[in-house]
């Protein structure tokens, strides 16, 4: 990718102008044409934006890094005390436990050897 | 003048330096990123925090947490994860330490050996590295990995397949064992509860199961540093550097700073390596240093971009060229029972296939589970493929998304994931060079990692497509619901060979003692040193024992010296002497 300064506009106007190739009027509550789109229309967009070699890295990392962030508690860090301020909404759609120190999971060694020979 | 310079404190230059330091030598550390001295303080299990790649603090990234992190020119869809601070890369590694394939070393006679990138064998045998694979095995330590869930899960799918069990570290067939990883076996009550209450030490002592080693480990709380379970060398090697005049009779303390980011090498009208120059990242202030001996170890795409910088010689042009990754790729089953993929270490199952690579279970957080999920090349499940549909057997191809995605992770720890590690061949187009697309920061101009991933050798796509077919049939012995292939674009958490050493000058940087051909007194102790990708294995533990390999041969060479491995015993991090040390200089 070229260095692109205020990444996070140009993020946005690729997605929303390929929105709206996709769908000239998509309907919805938001402001932005690609938060409107339907889930079959997106995956439209990404399909050219995966085949646009410009802009391909970006499509790669993108829908990872949106399920990363979803995914994890982000929106509850709270990173000047590296504590969270509440549940993550991705822990309980995951239905995850939560970070801890340990769990009791040892479950002895495989074949009872503790050392290769 | 210092005896030697070591750019780099990660998981090569913190293990040479150690080897020097501990023999006497005068040795100056240099590292670009953090100290990272108060790790129960200043880390955390949370993934946002750890791993934010640009805001957490494990990044490739300065010191200050409030400026922004060094910048790459990725030219193609991909990730390159490598860390900056002490401990470097080993700071998020999952500690995995086998052995390399004996079939990518020269002289190897196995039935199988043509069955590796036979072009561009490692300059010396695989017997010759055993001594200094145990000397690092036992300094680290490597330890058998203990199971927890998702390791029993992934042996018995491997003994469903009818593969055998590899007994000893070296790998002679294609069969499965349990990892052999740099991370402190459990005793006391690690292992057995959740209450952190009582995971302290000394009540626990070595692998706690928290299933966060991927966020950095600072666990059992209250150790001292020496003594936390993953062995990044910011806990092994990094102490016994700086303790080698209490621990090692006639060692020197080395000398350590950080926030110094090595941004050129000096040389003479004579070609020699002379002296290296430094940026101090809080003030810009600039420092140069003579040596007798200069190492870099600042990664495979800085160690390249540094040599760029200053000017040096590159006469066949495989400087930075070469880069081998594992052409990564991941499996995911969606189980109908238990797995705890988010707990335990993070990998303790693999399975070994001379001349393809390996496989390997691992587990993370539900975050980065799904991260992983989504990052393909093969378009999005279920509606495109981007002309990649090969699945081997599994539901579907490409990046999870949606519905797939919501439910493959509406219960994260009924998920096994195995990740693809392919014997790739070292090819030239791979490589680093320096951007003219990406503005040069602070340190001059940035590397260019290009990895032509759509044109790779015909053998390495060979081996990735049958170890993914593998990987499919152990997850559907198991009885998975559903089997996702995900193909990913690189996904470079293993990176080698861009400084390679060689059999042949004509395609390689570096000689057999990991000397550069060009520039005298210097030589380099990081994975760009390694001739290839091993065979598939992990690369670190080789890389370490190279390091102390390199150590020997500047010890013998430059200061007159004689070698320590055959001759003398390996002092464990984990000794007493080590902890008393650690101790008395307030580590």
């Amino acid at each position: 990718m070229p260095f692109i300064p205020n990444f996070s506009a140009f993020v946005a106007r690729l997605l929303n102008q390929t929105a709206l190739v996709v769908n000239p009027a998509p309907a919805g509550p938001f402001d932005s044409p690609f938060a409107n789109l339907s889930f079959n229309e997106k995956v439209v967009v990404f399909q050219y934006l995966d085949a646009a070699d410009a802009v391909k890295p970006l499509a790669g990392i993108l829908p990872a890094f949106t399920a990363y962030i979803c995914y994890s508690e982000a929106s509850v860090l709270d990173r000047a005390t590296h504590t969270i301020t509440g549940q993550p909404v991705g822990w309980s759609l995951s239905n995850y436990e939560g970070a801890n120190d340990g769990f009791g999971e040892f479950l002895g060694y495989f074949e009872n050897r503790r050392r290769a020979d | 003048m210092r005896d030697v310079i070591v750019a780099g404190a990660g998981g090569g230059g913190a293990v040479i330096a150690k080897e020097l330091a501990a023999q006497g030598l005068d040795v100056l550390l240099l590292e670009a990123g953090p100290r990272f001295g108060n790790l129960e303080s200043d880390w955390s299990h949370f993934e946002s925090d750890a791993n934010g790649l640009f805001g957490g603090y494990l990044r490739f990234g300065p010191a200050d947490l409030s400026r922004p992190a060094w910048l790459r020119d990725l030219p193609q869809s991909s990730l390159f994860l490598q860390l900056s601070g002490v401990g470097g890369t080993t700071n998020h590694y999952q500690g995995n330490s086998p052995r390399a394939m004996p079939g990518a070393f020269a002289g190897y006679q196995g039935d199988d050996r043509a069955a590796y990138d036979t072009a561009h064998l490692f300059p010396f045998s695989y017997r010759e590295l055993i001594p200094y694979y145990e000397w690092v095995e036992h300094t680290l330590p490597v330890e058998t990995a203990p199971m927890g869930t998702k390791e029993d899960v992934f042996l018995r799918g491997a003994q469903l397949l009818g593969l055998p069990v590899q007994r000893s570290k070296d790998i002679t067939r294609a069969a499965c064992r349990a990892q052999e990883n740099a991370i402190l076996q459990p005793s006391g009550t690690a292992g057995k509860t959740s209450d952190p209450s009582k995971l302290r030490f000394p009540q626990a002592k070595g692998c706690t199961f928290c299933g966060h080693c991927g966020q950095g480990c600072f666990l059992p709380r209250h150790a001292p540093i020496n003594l936390k379970s993953k062995r990044a060398t910011s806990v092994s090697y990094m102490p016994m550097a700086l303790t080698a005049d209490l621990w090692s009779r006639g060692g020197r303390a080395v000398k350590l700073i950080t926030d110094a980011f090595a941004v050129r090498v000096n040389m003479d009208s004579q070609s020699i390596a002379r002296s290296i120059t430094w940026r101090i990242g809080a003030t810009g202030e600039l420092f140069t240093e003579e040596a007798a001996v200069i190492l870099l170890a600042c990664g495979t795409a800085e160690s390249p971009r540094l040599w760029l910088n200053s000017g040096l010689p590159n006469p066949n042009g495989w400087m930075g060229a070469g880069l081998t990754d594992h052409f990564v790729d991941l499996v995911v089953g969606v189980m109908p029972f238990y797995t705890g993929l988010t707990k335990g270490s993070g990998s303790g199952a693999r399975i070994d296939y001379p001349g393809y690579g390996m496989i390997e279970v691992v587990g993370q957080p539900p975050g980065t589970t799904a991260g992983l999920s989504a990052f393909s090349d093969a378009g999005i499940a279920g509606f495109y493929n981007n002309g990649l549909p090969e699945g081997h057997g599994a539901d579907t191809v490409g990046r999870l998304l949606g519905r797939d995605l919501k439910m493959a992770m509406s219960n994260v720890d009924r998920l096994l994931y195995i990740d693809v590690f392919t014997d790739d061949d070292v090819e030239a187009q791979n490589r680093v060079t320096l951007s003219s697309n990406v503005p040069p920061d602070e340190h001059g101009p940035v590397p260019r990692i290009e990895i032509q991933y759509r044109n790779r050798s015909a053998r390495t796509i060979r081996n990735r497509e049958y170890l993914v077919e593998q990987a499919v049939r152990l997850l559907r012995a198991l009885g998975a619901a559903r089997v996702h292939r995900i193909n990913k674009p690189p996904f470079v958490i293993h990176s080698h060979g861009t400084m390679r050493m060689g059999t042949q000058p004509g395609n390689s940087v570096l000689d057999a003692n990991a000397e550069s051909r060009w520039v005298r007194r210097l030589f380099i102790a990081d994975n760009s040193a390694l001739a290839n990708g091993l065979g598939g294995p992990n690369p670190t533990l080789t890389t370490q024992a190279l390091a102390t390999r390199t150590a020997e041969k500047i010890f013998q060479t430059h200061f007159g010296g004689s070698p320590w491995v055959a001759s003398s015993n390996a002092v464990s991090s984990v000794d007493h002497s080590v902890t008393e040390a650690v101790i008395r200089r307030g580590l």
